[in-house]
């Protein structure tokens, strides 16, 4: 009798803690939607950030709570007019644009820059997007003072795409002592670990292009504390977007679907083996399901000094000298990339 | 008689006009590490609290020598002392951009210990929330609500054209200020700033070496974003200067003959020593005090190695990039000139200085 009372209590905790962890992997399935701050130096497909916003205001495991623009792969002139119009054609316009910096911290536009990648360094007017300018204007406040004020507004629960350089957040994390502790996730996309596979850089040797071109801004970010979850070109390499991929999207017919492929078409036509890593859009990807890429947590600085490794991510397994400051950070390594691109697929063809 | 109504109308409109810009005091922003009590810091607030001749607007505060909270509560009570509690205090960045307690100490490591750290001082190390007791007293008075960037934004939206940027620390809030709004370099009229040491041996952080300046050395990233930008004017106070100036027992005697709340707070809180800042604010009330001044390319060491935070600079006549500014930066000075000056700023009544 003992050892069946024993026996049926053993059953009933087992029972119940995995009740318990069963509703809680419901909840962990995105119940309730992860609020989103989407931060980005965008422009309109077949940019990146445009592809990856699509992805995020189509999941409903995301609340996007606002747009903040910043200086990157164009102007933050661009990417606020872009962000607008791309929000305007998905009947998003109730998401709020917030501009950002114009220019990172430090790096200064040299005759080189001018010549590689990046609109960084300039303030030129934007060049109109399809369709004309978004009716809807960009807001009054500042994207710094946005997220400061939403974080601690919503302390613990702001998940914050980066997805450009990471100016707005440094500046954020300056301006406001404490922020870093209520910040509940940062997804960056951005940096390459040399020391793991396909670490090399993409502008410079060994340099990503978010951080190359704020390197300052990435060392105060990586060194903050915050959760961080980094989709860096070790994993991106893993991508692929391919024309099998592109057609399966443009197949259906819906507005975003209509400037993907208004921007994209004449790419494919003329280089039908043409393909581009998804930066943007898997970061988007991990922050709705994290299962969908194999991460370690490493140590990660960013070196600073103006040479040939300015703007390079450095990381290790165990700390270093000279990288005494390094904190540890999640570092994405390897992807499901099909199970990624069904997901997309699926998601920015939704009506 | 034509002749005479066009002379009359000129004459007017001159003596309108020179009323108005006569009338008008030239407005600032004082950006200050505020060390409490007494102090180099406070002391050029208080001399730009009691002049007549210029309009404050505000007092910004950053960590540098003490941390930013505790340095507002000193502010905001010498304030009171001096009666000029309608200048608003407005607290600032906590820390640098960039540099860190834990990156000097790496650094330290490897070159050798620094003498001065500011609030990373060891011998009297807290955290940035610790307010240390104030011997002066806790003031009664309150920091405006306000975040010193976006008030030095508004300020010189508010009045363009008109305003000057002086600091006396570290230039963490300036630097923020820029790259939030990158118009406020051309709005402002000019950036002041006590900093930097060029061709001097004492006066530094470290022994042997004024380049490493304690103001510039504190947050060299914010020094290159500031020295980089497009100022119309900069004005720079160096440890070159300074060395040649002394706040003596003598000088401090002749202020205590006076009796004002403000000269007993010095009597007791004031110590001997090298003038800093207070050479600064007095140079721009009186530019007739500074006897030798010279123009140029002044910046920053931002490499992160053996001379991070030190002075850089080239002759003007050197070819250079574009994000290399001439700075006008003063060597000498009428020191007699600068104690009366000084002198008789502390000890006029308390109040003189307000009123438009």
């Amino acid at each position: 009798m003992k050892i069946f009372c024993e026996a049926l209590l053993v059953i009933s905790a087992f029972a119940v803690w995995s009740s318990a962890t069963s509703s809680a992997d419901v909840h962990a399935q995105g119940a309730t939607p992860v609020k989103v701050i989407f931060d980005t130096d965008f422009s309109i497909p077949p940019q990146d950030d445009g592809l990856a916003l699509a992805l995020a205001i189509k999941s409903p495991e995301l609340q996007v709570l606002g747009v903040t623009t910043v200086a990157g792969n164009d102007t933050m002139q661009r990417a606020t007019s872009d962000a607008l119009r791309e929000l305007e054609i998905a009947g998003r316009s109730d998401i709020p644009v917030y501009r950002g910096a114009n220019r990172p911290l430090v790096h200064e536009k040299s005759d080189w820059a001018a010549t590689v990648h990046g609109k960084w360094w300039s303030d030129e007017a934007p060049a109109m997007p399809p369709g004309g300018f978004a009716k809807t204007q960009a807001q009054t406040e500042s994207a710094v003072s946005y997220i400061i004020r939403t974080v601690n507004a919503n302390p613990g629960e702001v998940t914050i795409i980066a997805i450009g350089p990471l100016t707005n957040i440094a500046m954020a994390i300056r301006l406001e002592p404490g922020l870093a502790q209520k910040i509940k996730k940062l997804a960056i996309m951005g940096g390459a670990i040399g020391s793991i596979d396909g670490g090399a850089g993409n502008i410079t040797p060994n340099a990503e292009f978010n951080f190359w071109v704020d390197p300052e801004a990435a060392q105060v970010v990586v060194r903050s504390g915050i959760p961080i979850s980094l989709t860096g070109l070790n994993v991106t390499r893993k991508t692929n977007f391919t024309k099998n991929w592109y057609d399966k999207i443009v197949a259906v017919d819906t507005p975003l679907t209509r400037l993907i492929k208004e921007r994209m078409d004449a790419g494919y036509a003329r280089n039908p083996t043409r393909s581009g890593q998804m930066y943007d859009e898997l970061t988007v990807g991990t922050v709705i399901d994290p299962t969908l890429v194999k991460s370690k947590d490493m140590y990660v600085d960013v070196d600073i000094n103006h040479g040939p490794d300015y703007g390079v991510s450095v990381g290790a397994m165990k700390p270093w000298e000279g990288g005494e400051n390094a904190k540890q950070i999640s570092v994405q390594y390897d992807v499901d990339f099909e199970r990624f691109m069904t997901m997309y697929v699926a998601r920015v063809t939704k009506k | 008689m034509r002749t005479i109504l066009k002379v009359t109308f000129l004459s007017v409109t001159c003596l309108a006009f020179a009323a108005a810009t006569m009338g008008q005091k030239p407005k600032i922003i004082v950006d200050q590490d505020a060390r409490g009590p007494a102090s180099t810091d406070m002391q050029s607030i208080l001399m730009f609290a009691q002049s007549p001749d210029v309009d404050v607007l505000g007092v910004t505060i950053v960590t540098g020598d003490q941390w930013v909270k505790e340095e507002t509560l000193h502010t905001l009570r010498a304030l009171e002392i001096a009666g000029r509690s309608d200048i608003p205090v407005i607290p600032g960045a906590e820390t640098p951009l960039v540099n860190s307690k834990e990156e000097s100490e790496i650094w330290e490591s490897q070159f050798g210990v620094l003498n001065f750290k500011g609030a990373w001082t060891p011998r009297n190390y807290h955290a940035p929330d610790v307010i240390p007791d104030l011997p002066e007293g806790m003031p009664t008075t309150k920091p405006l609500n306000e975040h010193a960037v976006d008030f030095i934004i508004r300020m010189v939206h508010r009045y363009p054209g008109d305003v000057t940027l002086w600091a006396g620390g570290p230039l963490t809030n300036i630097a923020l200020a820029i790259r939030r709004d990158p118009e406020v370099v051309s709005l402002a009229k000019q950036l002041v700033l006590m900093g930097s040491g060029l061709n001097v041996a004492t006066g530094g952080i470290q022994a042997g070496n004024g380049r490493r300046e304690f103001n510039w050395w504190f947050d060299p990233e914010a020094v290159h974003i500031v020295m980089s930008a497009p100022w119309k004017k900069i004005t720079v106070t160096p440890v070159d200067i300074s060395v040649k100036t002394r706040l003596s027992d003598d000088i401090q005697a002749q202020i205590a003959k006076t009796d004002t709340p403000l000269t007993r707070y010095l009597k007791q809180y004031s110590r001997s020593g090298l003038m800093w800042d207070e050479i600064a604010a007095a140079a721009f009330m009186d530019p007739s005090i500074i006897t030798d001044q010279q123009e140029f390319y002044e910046n920053i060491d931002i490499s992160h190695g053996a001379s991070y935070g030190q002075t850089v600079f080239s002759g003007k006549t050197t070819k250079v990039p574009s994000f290399w500014k001439l700075a006008t930066i003063q060597f000498d000075l009428n020191t007699e000139k600068f104690y009366q000056m000084y002198i008789h700023l502390m000890t006029l009544p308390t109040g003189a200085g307000k009123g438009k």
